[in-house]
């Protein structure tokens, strides 16, 4: 079998974000222009089209990630989603036109709960659905986590921060991470996390602390500590080998960036946003380091295929983001 | 022989990317490479079971296969992207789209901003003009009694001149669907307004700077006009209605952006109650005319107007038209109506009553 020996053809591992802002700009607009003529229900592909580009210019010595997703599957999770809420939201203003104090505060705590209660759910339907769509040189990432197992957690997180008045986040954010990155797959390449929930606590101490002095710019430095954190206790496990990731992000770029993207936004009156998103993009996922140890030409194809897309779009809807 | 492109191919079990040569004949795409045993591999894919997994400018990728893993090729070749294109055939559309990307984003740009700012200048206010002109009287009559009501809570009520001034306006002999109510509030400021449904609100210092009863005929048919071709209700759509497209337009945009927008929104807002202003003007002048009322009364108010703005700063001025330009006008009118005045006692003996008992002099 012949390798690719191509003099462009990098071997390094590195990892790189290659997108432009003029492209980001004729998609977000085509977008914008689509789902405001269809009131709305393109948006989810208008959602794929964003995912498609981000995963598209994203590459692994040379080659580019693959979003396979589409639009239809995103819009059946979309319409779940969106007839769950709307049950809610009915009950809960049914309960505000009675007038009736007990049911209109049942029905706030209802909605609120499960507002609170769907994270997890959404988390692993997410985890699942956009790992399982994404390829790389034909090989499927893949999502294993076991989703009782992630509710479990969640919700103990979330009463023992609630009992602890906060203090116990950093432990339950580390816990879930863990639990999340450990779970994740490419082929037989399997990711660990190794964080500890102390040293997530004590980075948001320093930022407590840091933040009212500084003003507010100590920002950047917790942003660095905090990306840094997160991807330098990352492993890529390989036939038996843990190979730790790096990154090598610096709190004075990140505070320069923050700047010159605040004014390229003000300056074009908002039409820059697009560039200035991928500025920030670009530098953070090309600070990502993998150790050249790990080899990408031999993963062997491991993840079943996966499509429901209705966790992914209960994560958009609970507003959160993944990483 | 057909041309040959040069690929990489993942047979979906392993990462591992060879080098292939891709062929496209008839009814199939062939990829072909040498193994470890230097022996001659052909892989035939059948058109139809062909998937396109991504495609840019520069780069397409293919998957094939009845069942999950798929096979997949990529290509960095222009020239195979055409003639993959070419082979498949009603792409056109597609192929179009990302020949000329950036002249069609940029073409595609400035038509959308032609057509919103067409639809935010006219479009919307048109619709806006429609809808408001179909809202029912008697909801009119609420809305301007709850805000009539909320304007005069921290103001004192004239009620003496309150009734004179309704009286002085039946006078005007003014027919209308409008139950009319017109409110006397003491206050410093030289103004009078319109709210929907009838209600007329007229500051007293108004009253005392007019010297004629044609000058509160003329003030008093104005201010009825706007009720009458519902102006205060239309500039609430209006309002409204621009400020809906806005936001539906620019909600996922920048604070900084919405900010000026709203500036423009103002200032779009200026210029339509000067219209109105002016098909008021209108009104009153023709109603003038009507009942043989000296026009005189139009541009003495308008010069009282002129006079009193030196002294006090109120809405009167930012929303108006130019003072000298509708004196102008009005004096235009008069010189092309000339007709007899006939002038009216009991409108003189209910403006001596308004005249009587100043505070603010």
């Amino acid at each position: 079998m012949e390798l690719v020996e191509e003099p462009n053809n990098k071997h390094n591992n590195q990892i790189e974000f290659d997108g432009q802002g003029f492209d980001l700009f004729g998609i977000l607009i085509l977008n914008w222009l689509l789902t405001l003529v269809t009131l709305g229900l393109y948006y989810p592909w208008a959602r794929v089209n964003l995912l498609r580009f981000y995963y598209g210019n994203t590459s692994l010595n040379n080659t580019s990630f693959v979003f396979e997703g589409n639009g239809l599957e995103l819009f059946k999770g979309f319409i779940r989603v969106f007839a769950l809420f709307v049950g809610l939201y009915v009950l809960f203003i049914y309960g505000n036109l009675t007038q009736n104090i007990p049911l209109m505060l049942s029905g706030a705590a209802l909605l609120a709960i499960c507002f609170i209660a769907a994270i997890p759910f959404a988390l692993h339907g997410a985890m699942k659905y956009r790992l399982g769509r994404t390829s790389w040189r034909g090989i499927y990432f893949g999502y294993r986590g076991n989703r009782n197992e992630l509710l479990y957690r969640t919700y103990t997180g979330l009463l023992l921060t609630i009992i602890t008045l906060g203090i116990y986040f950093p432990w339950m954010v580390n816990d879930l991470r863990v639990y999340i990155i450990s779970n994740m797959r490419f082929g037989n390449l399997r990711l660990r996390y190794h964080g500890k929930g102390s040293e997530l606590f004590i980075i948001y101490l320093k930022a407590f602390f840091l933040m009212p002095i500084t003003l507010g710019l100590y920002s950047f430095w917790f942003q660095k500590e905090y990306y840094n954190y997160l991807i330098e206790y990352t492993s890529i496990e390989q036939e038996g080998q843990s190979h730790l990731l790096g990154s090598e992000i610096s709190g004075i770029e990140l505070l320069e960036l923050g700047f010159t993207n605040f004014f390229l936004v003000i300056i074009t009156l908002g039409i820059g946003a697009p560039w200035a998103q991928i500025r920030r993009i670009t530098y953070l996922i090309n600070r990502i380091q993998i150790p050249e140890t790990v080899n990408f030409d031999t993963v062997q194809q491991t993840e079943d295929e996966y499509k429901d897309a209705t966790g992914e779009d209960l994560l958009d809807f609970l507003d959160i983001g993944i990483v | 022989m057909e041309r040959a492109y040069k690929g990489r191919y993942y047979d979906g079990l392993q990462s591992t990317a060879i080098v292939v040569s891709v062929f496209i004949t008839n009814t199939t795409l062939n990829i072909q490479y040498q193994d470890a045993d230097e022996q001659t591999v052909l892989i035939e894919w059948p058109k139809e079971g062909i998937q396109k997994v991504s495609l840019a400018s520069t780069h397409i990728a293919l998957k094939y296969g009845k069942e999950y893993p798929y096979q997949q090729v990529e290509l960095t070749d222009i020239d195979f992207i055409a003639a993959y294109q070419d082979w498949t055939g009603g792409q056109l559309m597609q192929r179009w789209l990302q020949m000329s990307s950036t002249t069609m984003v940029l073409a595609l740009l400035a038509g959308i901003v032609a057509v919103m700012v067409g639809l935010y200048l006219w479009g919307v206010p048109w619709i806006a003009d429609k809808v408001a002109q179909q809202v029912p009287v008697e909801y009119e009559v609420d809305l301007g009694k709850s805000i009539a009501s909320q304007i005069t809570t921290n103001k004192t009520i004239d009620s003496n001149r309150t009734e004179a001034i309704n009286h002085f306006f039946e006078q005007l002999k003014l027919e209308t669907t409008y139950p009319v109510a017109i409110t006397v509030i003491k206050s410093p400021v030289v103004n009078a307004f319109a709210l929907p449904g009838g209600q007329i609100v007229v500051y007293d210092s108004m009253l005392v700077t007019l010297q004629k009863p044609e000058e509160l005929a003329a003030l008093l048919c104005h201010e009825f006009a706007h009720v009458q071709l519902k102006h205060s209700t239309r500039n609430i759509f209006r309002t409204l209605s621009g400020y809906l497209f806005v936001s539906a337009l620019f909600g996922d945009f920048s604070g900084i952006s919405a900010v000026i927008i709203g500036n423009a929104n103002e200032l779009r807002n200026l210029s339509y109650s000067r219209e109105l202003e002016s098909e008021a003007d209108g009104f009153a002048l023709a109603h003038l005319k009507k009942q043989r009322i000296d026009i005189k009364g139009m541009i003495g108010l308008f010069e009282k107007l002129q006079q009193s703005q030196t002294v006090t700063v109120s809405e009167w001025m930012s929303t108006h038209p130019d003072l000298s330009n509708r004196i102008q006008k009005a004096t235009y009118y008069q010189q092309n109506n000339p007709y007899t005045v006939i002038t009216n006692d009991s409108m003189q003996f209910y403006f001596n009553q308004l005249q009587q008992s100043n505070e603010w002099q």
